[in-house]
């Protein structure tokens, strides 16, 4: 991002950005930057909340005073506001206790180490019980947003999203895909297929949940990703699709590499990518 | 973003590893003229596109330099992402677009009279560009100029 804007300040377009993390401004020094304590995804705070979105983008335009640069500049959250830092949204559940969740923190019990995510049993009579049984969630998601919906990425709907774990459970099984969209002809179109499958159905998870519990989520995505990959079917066939792209390659720069990493969070599970890709490379 | 001493040890290591630019001092261009009258641009890391865009190429292990161009006045049903990290909380987007794209919120600003107008056109590049030659030889500066040309003063850069 901030190499872009300097590009952009350099054609003479006087530019503002939001910082995530503060370390790469640092660096790479962009004219005028805010750092935010949010988490990633919501560079201006929180949804549905107005006011402290509003206060992102006055401090942004205050920036714009600054008589010379490049200026880095930190948001100031009030106390009212302090849930809405990042400290406060655990990030997998190998985060730290410091900063990640207080209650933990002050508690005299040992920290659990994180669960295991369940091995795909095989079973896909389940897992299209468990995506029916989330429909008439969606439903309620799809009624809230007015039809806005993730889903799509694959070709399927809400109400054909079935087949895109059925699509997975194919893949896990050896068997050939039969790929509905265009530029098929790509050596990697398979494994970005299966991405993409699992991209629909992360996203009908993730809204069908919102509904589901309607206000939890806007809170702490930390409750839906343990939900999603400890406690369903479908995280469980996801991990397994992506064991099984992580086997048509052995390098970071392989495109297989890319959809593999992008297939599971950071944090979840043990073969989490990094150490995955070093046994690969090294071995 | 969470402190990186709170991070999971696979996003600290993701981190210490990502080679960034250090290119020195900033260019600089001075705001000419006040803010209610200024036409702002919003310019989104996102990788948001609408979804009859040409996706992002998300297997391109450089990453994909190019960019697409999102009406201001798009309908939020036509947005998604073709950059779905599953790094960072898309619990947001899900509730509320103006949490990575405040469209809404410019919108407001406008009526306020607090800034002159919009843009008729924001931009999008995806984010985890591990190769940056392109976007600094050619994608970034052409979006420069497209909003020079447009009459833009401010550029909002919202990353995710």
């Amino acid at each position: 991002m901030s190499v872009i804007q300097r590009q952009i300040e350099a054609q003479g377009v006087t530019t503002v950005s939001i910082s995530l993390f503060r370390p790469f401004a640092e660096k790479v020094k962009p004219p005028r930057a805010l750092w935010v304590p949010f988490p990633f995804g919501r560079p201006l705070g929180a949804p549905n909340n107005k006011s402290i979105q509003r206060k992102v983008i006055f401090a942004m335009l205050d920036l714009l005073n600054r008589k010379e640069g490049p200026v880095l500049e930190d948001l100031v959250l009030d106390a009212s506001e302090d849930h809405l830092d990042a400290r406060h949204q655990k990030v997998g559940q190998n985060c730290s206790a410091k900063g990640c969740n207080f209650d933990d923190a002050l508690s005299s019990e040992e920290p659990a180490g994180p669960p295991e995510i369940a091995l795909y049993d095989g079973d896909f009579s389940s897992v299209s019980a468990e995506i029916a049984s989330l429909k008439r969630h969606h439903e309620t998601y799809l009624e809230k947003y007015q039809g806005r919906t993730q889903v799509g990425y694959s070709g399927v709907s809400s109400d054909t999203i079935v087949k895109a774990a059925q699509n997975l459970n194919d893949y896990v099984n050896k068997r050939q895909l039969a790929i509905p969209l265009p530029e098929q002809d790509s050596a990697v179109a398979q494994n970005a297929f299966v991405r993409l499958c699992a991209d629909d159905l992360k996203a009908y998870y993730l809204e069908s949940r919102l509904a589901e519990k309607s206000g939890v989520g806007a809170e702490n995505s930390t409750q839906y990703n343990d939900w999603l990959w400890y406690e369903t079917k479908i995280g469980s066939l996801i991990v397994a699709a992506r064991g099984r792209v992580i086997e048509t390659t052995d390098t970071k720069r392989d495109p297989n590499w890319m959809i593999a990493r992008a297939m599971v969070p950071r944090g979840y599970g043990e073969s989490g990518y990094t150490m995955v890709a070093k046994s690969k490379v090294e071995g | 973003m969470p402190r990186f001493e709170d991070l999971d040890p696979d996003s600290q290591e993701f981190f210490s590893n990502f080679q960034c630019r250090d290119d020195g001092a900033p260019p600089w261009t001075p705001l000419q003229k006040p803010l209610s009258e200024c036409k702002v641009a919003i310019v989104t890391s996102s990788g948001l596109i609408r979804k009859s865009d040409k996706p992002f190429d998300l297997s391109n292990p450089e990453g994909d330099t190019s960019y697409r161009v999102i009406p201001s006045d798009i309908n939020p049903r036509e947005l998604t992402f073709s950059h779905t990290s599953t790094n960072w909380d898309r619990t947001g987007f899900a509730m509320d677009v103006n949490v990575i794209f405040p469209i809404d919120r410019l919108k407001e600003l406008v009526e306020e009279g607090v800034i002159g107008s919009l843009a008729d056109k924001y931009f999008a590049f995806m984010g985890a560009i591990f190769n940056t030659e392109p976007l600094i030889e050619n994608s970034a500066p052409d979006v420069g100029k497209q909003l020079k040309d447009a009459g833009v003063d401010i550029a909002l850069m919202v990353p995710t």
